[in-house]
């Protein structure tokens, strides 16, 4: 069909900037979904600066690369950063829509996995740098990927990050121990496939909002909270053999009053119901 | 005493089809590419006729009304909002959408950037909230993902589109 072509033509000839233009206006939280639409599109979006350092710098370079970032213009400058240090490591940063912000940390060679800990205190007593712009608040962040040589880096970012409401950590392998520590914002959690993770500490009164999948683990509530929407998804069984039901009871407290509550069939039976008699 | 001749004041465009079309200077200069015309130095504002071979007749005189009328809307007060925004309306309404994506063309190659922030703006209204495939027959952008491409870019974008809807 000639009419195609025609239109075919028209629109791979408009430059980059103009489909640039067009996405500024519009509205930020669909205006990514142009990915979908072909590679050309694709590549847009895909962008990445490349930098390389060391540890300390990450924070810096983090900064800077948020403040660049334009919300009204997304692709005007690159939303991915791609972070080379301590020789072979890399943290991938993308930016989305919303405040959104993923980190992460897959490493590229095999790494050998050893346990580690994690600790993110989001109080602004803890805050140390101050260099995260206010041009782009992150307010949910997705950690991915972490293991023991990028924990220390992790922590130092998320712990920067005072304004985060939501806060998704996925496929942290040897993570063993994780606490969180947030008075104000944090209201939504969310701990995905963490397969060693064996205690959780959680002191955020004001979580409203928690969903776990994996093997089931130590959680300890430090505060009596209750939750509106819990979904823990325990279908790999315990992580420990000595796990007693008693050790469930200050999960069952705060997730007892949820208006909604998903838990997978053996948890209920053999937990929930449990307690209840 | 003989009255030396008014000099030329206008600037002449030729469209690919169609006549001359005279300009005033300050509806020139506000297209980009007309004005590096202007600037150099061999251009003759009398005897010179600008050719316009990727523009036609039409796009142009649009192009020219929509200058006209929002130069000319700027000088008054600013209780033209109201006015200036029908008329953008009915600008919009007379463009059937491959009128458009042409114009956004025309606009374009001359570099005029009020049209072109309108028209991108039309362009962004018209495609918002419309589901890939619309868009994708909007721009007459040919899909060449292929399927394992395009289950990657949903995978790997899943988090990006968590909390907004679906089309």
């Amino acid at each position: 069909m000639q009419n195609n072509n025609i239109e075919y033509d028209l629109f791979t000839n408009l430059p980059n900037e103009i489909l640039g233009h067009i996405v500024s206006f519009l509205p930020n939280e669909s205006s990514l979904e142009t990915i979908l639409l072909s590679t050309r599109w694709r590549d847009l979006w895909n962008k990445a600066i490349v930098r390389y350092g060391t540890a300390e710098d990450i924070i810096a370079v983090l900064a800077t690369f948020l403040t660049h970032f334009d919300v009204l213009d997304p692709l005007k400058h690159p939303r991915k950063l791609q972070f080379h240090f301590d020789e072979d490591t890399v943290v991938l940063a993308t930016i989305a829509n919303n405040g959104k912000l993923l980190i992460d940390f897959s490493p590229w060679k095999k790494v050998t996995q050893i346990q580690y800990e994690l600790q993110f205190k989001l109080n602004k007593e803890h805050i140390i740098y101050l260099s995260f712009p206010s041009t782009f608040l992150v307010t949910t962040l997705y950690l991915k990927s972490v293991n023991y040589l990028t924990s220390d880096v992790a922590s130092s970012i998320v712990s920067n990050m005072e304004h985060l409401e939501k806060l998704v950590i996925i496929e942290c392998s040897g993570l063993q121990s994780l606490s969180i520590d947030s008075k104000s914002k944090l209201h939504s959690l969310t701990i995905i496939d963490n397969l060693q993770l064996k205690s959780l500490y959680l002191t955020t009164s004001k979580l409203k909002y928690f969903r776990f999948r994996g093997p089931l683990c130590w959680i300890w509530p430090e505060y009596h909270f209750n939750l509106s929407e819990a979904m823990l998804d325990f279908r790999l069984g315990p992580n420990c053999s000595n796990f007693k039901t008693t050790d469930f009871d200050a999960t069952l407290l705060t997730i007892k009053n949820s208006e909604v509550l998903s838990l997978c069939e053996w948890t209920f039976e053999d937990l929930y119901m449990n307690q209840s008699q | 005493m003989a009255k030396t001749p008014e000099p030329k004041r206008t600037i002449s465009l030729k469209p690919c089809d169609g006549d001359v079309i005279e300009v005033s200077p300050m509806i020139a200069k506000q297209m980009q590419t007309i004005q590096s015309f202007i600037e150099d130095d061999s251009f003759i504002a009398t005897t010179t006729i600008i050719p316009l071979p990727n523009v036609t007749a039409f796009q142009l005189s649009k192009i020219i009304d929509y200058l006209n009328y929002h130069s000319n809307s700027k000088a008054v007060a600013d209780n033209v909002k109201e006015s200036t925004k029908k008329f953008d309306e009915e600008f919009l309404k007379e463009l059937e959408h491959d009128k458009l994506k042409e114009l956004l063309h025309a606009a374009n190659y001359l570099n005029v950037k009020e049209v072109l922030d309108f028209l991108c703006q039309a362009v962004a209204d018209l495609i918002q909230d419309k589901s890939v495939k619309f868009v994708r027959k909007f721009f007459g952008v040919v899909n060449d993902y292929s399927v394992e491409e395009e289950e990657d870019i949903r995978r790997t974008h899943a988090w990006a589109f968590e909390g907004v809807e679906e089309d």
